[in-house]
């Protein structure tokens, strides 16, 4: 949890009337960690705490001023204040990059997974792979495992170890249950810890308080076969609510290039728990548990020696995953809140022939306490383990087979208000030792400036981290064979290594955002990026030798991962939202990206992301309980890494059209449209398969009733 | 999973410049932020709350039994908040009203708050107004509290932000059931007032 998901605050609501309490976030002004570079950072930030923090102190009290002099009631009404507490933050005033995906969002536009909510986040990239894999990142180097995005659910890390990355096709919850999904976008290091560099996402279901009664609910479509959720909330005892939840989905495959079914069908069953009990008004406690198991087709390209080089199969994955978590939580008083967390997660999938199982134990606590009226410290320590065992099979290897890690983190944040509601200096760091790369520290500073009340200026420097996956250290990968090449020659066998010896990759973020309220229907969201990435992991090649003597000799081509890469991106990312009338409203995003790095373009080796994309949808709210919605997408081109190349994946615009019906309050009916334009198009290519999958139009029909 | 691949060999860039140039475009806008964002302050909400309390006291009638004698201090009770008592106290310190004098009392939870004339009652208690209200129901104390949830939970006046500044409202029928009179000057001064005057 450390950074958990009650820790961000992202409240929009009134601060008096709910007295929920969320945080977020951090500042750095250290860079790599050169002596130089950070005694000179130390002692810029500290010199500009210092000016800033007496200027404030001297220019703060207007209201002092008046004090003795006796305001009337009258005046003291007509004041304009600031809540010293600072309980709720409020989108419009975190000092980050920040997207709620609201449950209403997911409902309106028909989304059945969790990749295609996150479409709705300006500059998210999400490019469907097949029905079951997504590569989904922000900010670049986007790929199936794309390893620079840190995903919780509920506070529990999805991010595998194994392979770095989210396996979508195993994350799934009951879209009604869900509570929101946060997403910031730009490095979270210095709450989250490892592997936030582009950014985080917080998938967070709702209190078993909120979710009280029954709920049934199916759909079916052309691309989904009848899934069913069932789910029932209730009142254990006084302040102690539970729900059980149950859902079924099987999903057709998509269609390769021809329009012929691909051989990717995917379903899965969970079902879980949750209680939330308040014992007394101090402490809350939160248990919930879920378990899952899934099944997912895939052809498979595995490199062979023999003619014909490579051999194609369909096979069938079988998935499962558990975790249970604790979360408990006690408020000293207003201002001060102690939070323990502890989890337990067991998760196994299969890839590519390879038997993985991850069993992690995590605990966390933090504590956020006010120092004085103009601080408000949060710090908290961690420790994590996790024991990895991954079962080899010829395309994919390990040594060794087993792993364990250790990882021991500290983190603390003071936001500073340097001026009540005018201006407010977030420093804080992480601080974290793992069994891979050692001690880690990512710290960030993040500057918060309100000059009116409605537009907002936020600024932020970081230093983010991704530790190596154990495939990196550990793996064999034989990526691909070839016949001999002059008659009497022995076959070509290219194969990656691992390499125990790997540092961490290193992100150095400067942002900068704007947002601006001009009426109270329209809101504009800026947000300006340049990252410095280096120690990119990359396989780079060695000399060739001979393999497999004296049997059946071929020639190896070695390569070996290293921490060689550097890159550079920069972008921008454009939103607005325009509640046009009380019935209609709008939302619009566009998104630019830019991506440089010392490498050939062509190869392409970090992923690939869209330069430009940009959504437009439409809510609308029609007489007798009608609601019509519209979404469009704008994906511009990729070349995506296929094989050991890249291939060009065209841009293309997806039309999503609902139409949803409240016959009665309890009652639900939804059809959707999805991917109206055009017949089929790809979105990414897979590393396991010469196979393109495209993703076809598709219609969905769903009901939901409540009791 | 599988790494990157990568065929050629590169150098690392390097940045020394690039770096330099970030570094200070960074710095820049840090300080044109923090000069433009310290022109201005703005009260505090809480320093607004317990001068509004005091107006309070000089708007309310306590009936003749309100008090155990003549001069006999107003006692504030705050409950929920001690760092608001802090405030209160600097605020009030040395105020008369009717020639009573002001003073500052902390209750803890489960106290007895009958023998305050008001009772502040923080936002974090709001989950058991019940318990703080129910046994002072009938006893003449003003109890005043944050968010609208206050009011329904049965005390006089709540404090509610609206448009960044702090207003309240008034609940009447409350009041007379503590036997209180309040002036009609306060009531005008409220966004709503609930009940019927007399």
């Amino acid at each position: 949890m450390a950074p958990d998901v009650t820790h961000i605050r992202l409240k929009i609501m009134d601060l008096i009337d709910d007295n929920v309490k969320q945080d977020m976030h951090a500042l750095s002004i250290f860079r790599r960690l050169t002596a130089p570079a950070m005694a000179r950072t130390f002692v810029i930030a500290t010199a500009i705490l210092v000016v800033a923090g007496r200027d404030a102190r001297a220019s703060d009290p207007t209201y002092n001023a008046t004090n003795d002099s006796e305001l009337s009631l009258e005046q003291l009404i007509n004041i304009k204040v600031t809540s010293v507490a600072k309980k709720e933050t409020t989108i419009e005033n975190s000092p980050a990059a920040v997207t709620v995906v609201t449950p209403e969002d997911i409902q309106e536009f028909g989304i059945t997974t969790l990749p295609d909510a996150l479409r709705l986040v300006p500059g998210m990239d999400v490019a469907q792979i097949n029905s079951h894999e997504w590569a989904v990142s922000a900010r670049g180097f986007n790929n199936e495992f794309a390893d620079k995005m840190l995903v919780l659910i509920d506070g529990r890390s999805i991010y595998t170890t194994g392979f770095g990355g989210v396996i979508w096709g195993m994350e799934d919850v009951v879209m009604e249950d869900l509570d929101r999904i946060e997403v910031i976008r730009g490095p979270g290091g210095s709450l989250w810890g490892a592997n936030a560099l582009n950014g985080v996402i917080n998938i967070i279901t709702k209190s078993a308080k909120d979710t009280q009664g029954g709920l049934i609910s199916t759909s079916a479509g052309t691309e989904d076969q009848p899934d069913v959720v069932v789910r029932y909330g209730g009142e254990l005892a006084t302040n102690l609510y539970y729900r059980v939840y149950l859902k079924y989905f099987n999903r057709e495959g998509l269609e390769k290039t021809n329009g012929a079914d691909a051989p990717d069908p995917w379903s899965g069953v969970m079902g879980g728990m949750r209680m939330d009990w308040d014992p007394s008004i101090q402490n809350s406690l939160t248990l919930q548990g879920d378990c899952s198991s899934y099944q997912m087709g895939e052809n498979q390209s595995i490199p062979s020696l023999q003619p014909p080089y490579a051999q194609n199969t369909d096979v069938l994955d079988h998935d499962s995953a558990a975790n249970a978590l604790g979360r408990w939580t006690h408020d000293f008083s207003e201002d001060s809140q102690v939070i323990v967390q502890a989890y337990f997660d067991h998760y196994s999938p299969e890839e590519i022939g390879v038997a993985y199982v991850a069993n992690t134990a995590d605990l966390d606590a933090q504590h956020r306490f006010a120092l004085g009226s103009r601080n408000d410290i949060v710090w908290g320590a961690g420790y994590r383990y996790t024991s990895d065992e991954l079962s080899p099979s010829y395309y994919l290897s390990f040594n060794p087979e087993k792993r364990r890690e250790d990882v021991y983190s500290s983190f603390v944040q003071d936001e500073i208000t340097l001026a009540p509601d005018k201006l407010q200096f977030t420093a804080g760091s992480k601080f974290e030792d793992n069994s891979f790369t050692g001690f880690e520290v990512q710290p960030s500073g993040r500057l918060l400036w309100t000059p009116t009340e409605r537009q907002t200026v936020w600024s932020s420097i970081s230093r983010a981290v991704r530790t190596p996956s154990i495939s990196e250290l550990d793996e064999r990968v034989n990526v691909a064979a070839f016949p001999p090449p002059t008659s009497g020659s022995p076959s070509v066998l290219l194969s990656d290594f691992g390499n125990p010896n790997l540092k961490s990759e290193n992100l150095l973020a400067y942002e900068l955002g704007y947002r601006l309220e001009p009426t109270k229907r329209c809101t504009f969201d800026l947000a300006l990026f340049y990252n410095q990435y280096d120690r990119l992991i990359a396989a780079s090649q060695g000399a060739a030798e001979f393999e497999g003597t004296p049997t059946a000799p071929y020639l190896l081509i070695p390569s070996t991962n290293q921490n060689l890469g550097s890159a550079q991106t920069y972008g921008v990312e454009l939103s607005g939202r325009w509640d046009a009338t009380d019935w209609w409203n709008l939302a619009a995003s566009w998104s630019l990206f830019e991506y440089h790095s010392p490498i050939s373009p062509i190869t392409v080796p970090f992923g690939a992301s869209p330069e430009q994309q940009a959504q437009v949808r439409s809510e609308m709210k029609l007489p007798q309980n009608l609601q019509f919605n519209a979404a469009a997408y704008y994906v511009d081109q990729i070349y995506a890494p296929y094989g050991i190349a890249n291939v060009k994946i065209p841009s293309y615009v997806r039309l999503d059209l609902g139409l949803v019906w409240h016959p009665r309050q309890a009652l639900e009916l939804g059809i959707w449209g999805q991917n109206l334009i055009d017949g089929r198009h790809s979105e990414f290519a897979s590393y396991k398969t010469p196979l393109i999958t495209e993703i076809p139009r598709s219609f969905l029909a769903k009901i939901t009733w409540r009791f | 999973m599988s790494a990157p691949r990568l065929r050629t060999q590169f150098q690392r860039q390097g940045r020394g410049g690039a770096d330099f140039i970030g570094w200070s475009l960074w710095l820049l806008l840090f300080c044109g932020i923090c000069q433009a964002g310290l022109a201005d302050g703005a009260a505090r909400e809480y320093e607004v709350k317990a001068q509004c309390l005091y107006h309070f006291a000089k708007y309310v009638d306590w009936p003749t039994n309100g008090f155990p004698n003549e001069g006999a201090p107003i006692y504030i009770g705050v409950i929920g908040n001690d760092q608001f008592a802090e405030t209160l106290k600097a605020a009030v310190i040395g105020k008369n009203v009717n020639g009573h004098p002001l003073a500052i009392q902390v209750v803890e939870r489960g106290g007895d708050a009958s023998k305050c004339q008001i009772l502040f009652v923080s936002y974090t208690e709001n989950k058991r107004l019940d318990r703080i209200l129910a046994p002072i129901n009938s006893s003449p104390v003003l109890t005043v509290g944050e968010g609208n949830t206050f009011g329904q939970g049965g005390g006089i006046i709540s404090f509610v932000i609206r448009n960044q500044r702090i207003r309240f409202d008034i609940d009447l029928t409350a009041a007379k059931r503590s036997g209180l009179k309040i002036s009609s000057k306060l009531l005008s001064l409220a966004d709503t007032v609930r009940g019927k005057p007399n």
